[in-house]
């Protein structure tokens, strides 16, 4: 997994490339939890590049989604396709938290 | 890694989350093999990770390290995935049922993976083996139906079985070369795979060492271009023996009906021998009759039926066969020489089959009567010789030397045997030891039964009786081909004591 951080606004987006699967994932929380810490309230995760998910790395985005929440802050998420789509769509993701197209999108 | 619709790829793996990649990469190419699309090869990534992080979570304490198994088998209309561990005893139903159209960021996520797996894969169960651990079989099936039932998919390369060679073909036979040896365990192995019961076969090394020593005589067969056909050995069992053993006989596909198979035997009787060669026996299976038609057409005649040596896994390419029981062998025999008088203690109640037996094999020996009472065994302890063969769950027993509690020793051997869970003990007795006219009895009543004789045997000329342990057999199933076998195999069948249970 490859994670690329950048700020676009107000808000914060990571990109996450190829792989987020139980070995990965913890990688991925460790980056949002250093963004949270350091006062980031708004989180945009662009999964245009991500092409493999299972149930870690759903969970992390609930641990992220959670911590984000305590901190008044939100999770967006932009750029769902292929397996990644289909892996939210089947466990109800997508209903919660918000999904958009594209990372302008998300960032507005 | 996959051939055909029998293929199945299984690895085994510590349960530590760094083999994760490891099993997912082992499956997904599997599956890339059986012929599905890259995104259906992440479905199939998918159901695994989610299986095989269920076990590594739930299956067993952190303390512990112990593996599990992946099996990928392919199957006509898809791909088996089985993950199989010991671990903690569980209850697939208190698996939380995942509702996705019900979550919120405080949902719990508990299910999600069992959830994610059913989703990916076309049929997901969780089965319980008691003692045997448990199971998850994850199946994913074709999408394109056109391809159920048909071996291979794009990706698989089929191998083909070489075919015969139709026209007669000149050929040669002679001894084998040193640098041929290697040619004869390929044969084998493409003959049998490494079921074959001697595993000498599959060392070219020892080949070599067997012939240079004499325990052995290996006489191959080659085309005028010296192209490797087959192979036949007249091998020494045992230091003491007199006798060879026609064996490892193979011969490739390609030149089966070439008739080297009957030149092979031929070329072995007339080779001269480093040792002596009273006589040459051989087993042939008796679940197929084609080695025992040759061995009848070279006066290596029947005298023995050993059931149930060999187990019914053995493998016989490009010969049919029944796989549904151990494998009965044949005994056959050829004195090399006319047999040199002999006098043969046979006891009463088979004297008349034994005879026959002899007369089959062209001897009259002389019939020895041991006094009407026999005279009492010496007070020595008896001498003994085991073999165990386990590949094969069968063993030997020989009397080499009657003594006081000669029953009580082979009762004795005969049960560590049994514990053992051999399937069959053979029991060699000599024929020429006034003794054994009383003593077969005795050893009947421990449940030996007659299997039939071997002239020139290890101890003698010998009476060989039989112990099946619980073998599952069915006589109906045993091949016989010469009208003495089949006359032997009633006589066999009468004696069993199994066979009326």
């Amino acid at each position: 997994m490859k994670l690329t951080c950048s700020k676009s606004g107000a808000a914060s987006v990571i990109k996450v490339e190829d792989r987020m699967d139980a070995q990965s994932c913890p990688d991925f929380e460790k980056e949002c939890q250093r963004l949270i810490q350091e006062g980031e309230k708004q989180l945009v995760v662009d999964l245009g590049a991500l092409r493999y998910i299972s149930s870690a790395g759903l969970r992390a985005f609930l641990v992220v989604g959670n911590r984000l929440k305590e901190t008044g802050g939100s999770l967006r998420i932009c750029c769902l396709d292929g397996l990644v789509k289909q892996v939210f769509l089947a466990a109800g993701f997508t209903s919660i938290f918000p999904i958009f197209d594209s990372v302008e999108a998300a960032t507005k | 890694m996959l051939v055909n619709t029998n293929e199945t790829v299984e690895l085994t793996l510590p349960n530590q989350l760094s083999y994760l990649p490891v099993a997912q990469a082992v499956v997904r190419e599997a599956a890339r093999n059986c012929g599905f699309a890259d995104a259906t090869l992440s479905e199939i990534e998918l159901g695994v990770e989610e299986a095989v992080t269920n076990i590594m979570k739930h299956a067993y304490d952190i303390e512990e390290n112990p593996t599990f198994d992946i099996v990928c088998k392919r199957l006509p209309e898809g791909l088996q995935i089985i993950l199989r561990e010991k671990g903690i005893p569980f209850d697939p139903k208190l698996i939380p049922h995942y509702k996705p159209e019900e979550m919120d960021l405080e949902s719990s996520s508990a299910g999600m993976g069992f959830h994610l797996m059913k989703s990916m894969m076309d049929d997901v169960q969780l089965v319980n083996l008691g003692p045997g651990g448990k199971e998850t079989r994850l199946l994913k099936l074709f999408k394109d139906t056109s391809r159920a039932g048909k071996a291979g998919g794009p990706a698989t390369p089929v191998v083909a079985e070489p075919k015969v060679i139709e026209e007669k073909i000149a050929y040669d036979v002679r001894l084998m070369a040193e640098n041929e040896a290697i040619e004869v365990s390929k044969c084998a192995f493409k003959s049998h795979g490494y079921s074959f019961f001697d595993d000498h076969i599959y060392f070219p090394e020892r080949l070599v060492e067997l012939n240079q020593n004499g325990t052995m005589i290996s006489a191959v067969a080659v085309t005028k271009n010296n192209v490797f056909m087959g192979h036949a050995a007249l091998l020494y069992q045992h230091p003491e023996d007199r006798i060879p053993e026609l064996t490892f006989v193979f011969v490739n596909v390609e030149y089966r009906g070439q008739g080297a198979f009957n030149r092979l035997n031929e070329f072995l009787m007339k080779t001269p021998k480093k040792r002596e060669c009273t006589g040459i026996y051989a087993y042939a299976v008796a679940n197929h009759t084609f080695t025992q038609k040759t061995m009848a057409r070279y006066g290596i005649n029947d005298c023995g039926i050993l059931l149930a040596t060999s187990p019914r896994t053995w493998k016989f390419k490009g010969i049919p066969g029944d796989p549904t029981q151990r494998i009965s062998v044949i005994l056959a025999f050829r004195y090399m020489d006319t047999p040199k008088p002999i006098t043969i203690y046979a006891p009463a109640h088979h004297q008349e089959m034994i005879a026959k037996l002899y007369k089959n094999l062209g001897a009259t020996p002389v019939w020895g009567t041991a006094a009407s009472t026999p005279a009492p065994l010496p007070e020595s302890a008896p001498e003994i010789l085991t073999e165990i063969n386990e590949s094969e769950s069968c063993a030997e027993i020989y009397v080499k030397r009657y003594g006081k509690d000669v029953v009580r020793e082979v009762h004795k051997q005969l049960r560590r045997f049994c514990i053992q869970q051999i399937a069959c003990t053979n029991l060699f007795l000599n024929l020429e030891d006034p003794a054994t006219q009383a003593m077969t009895a005795e050893f009947e009543k421990l449940g030996f039964f007659f299997a039939g004789i071997l002239p020139c045997g290890r101890i003698g000329d010998t009476l060989i009786l039989q112990y099946l342990n619980n073998v599952d057999l069915s006589y109906e199933k045993i091949s016989a081909y010469s009208e003495m076998a089949k006359e032997l195999l009633e006589y066999i069948r009468v004696h069993d004591p199994n066979a009326s249970l």
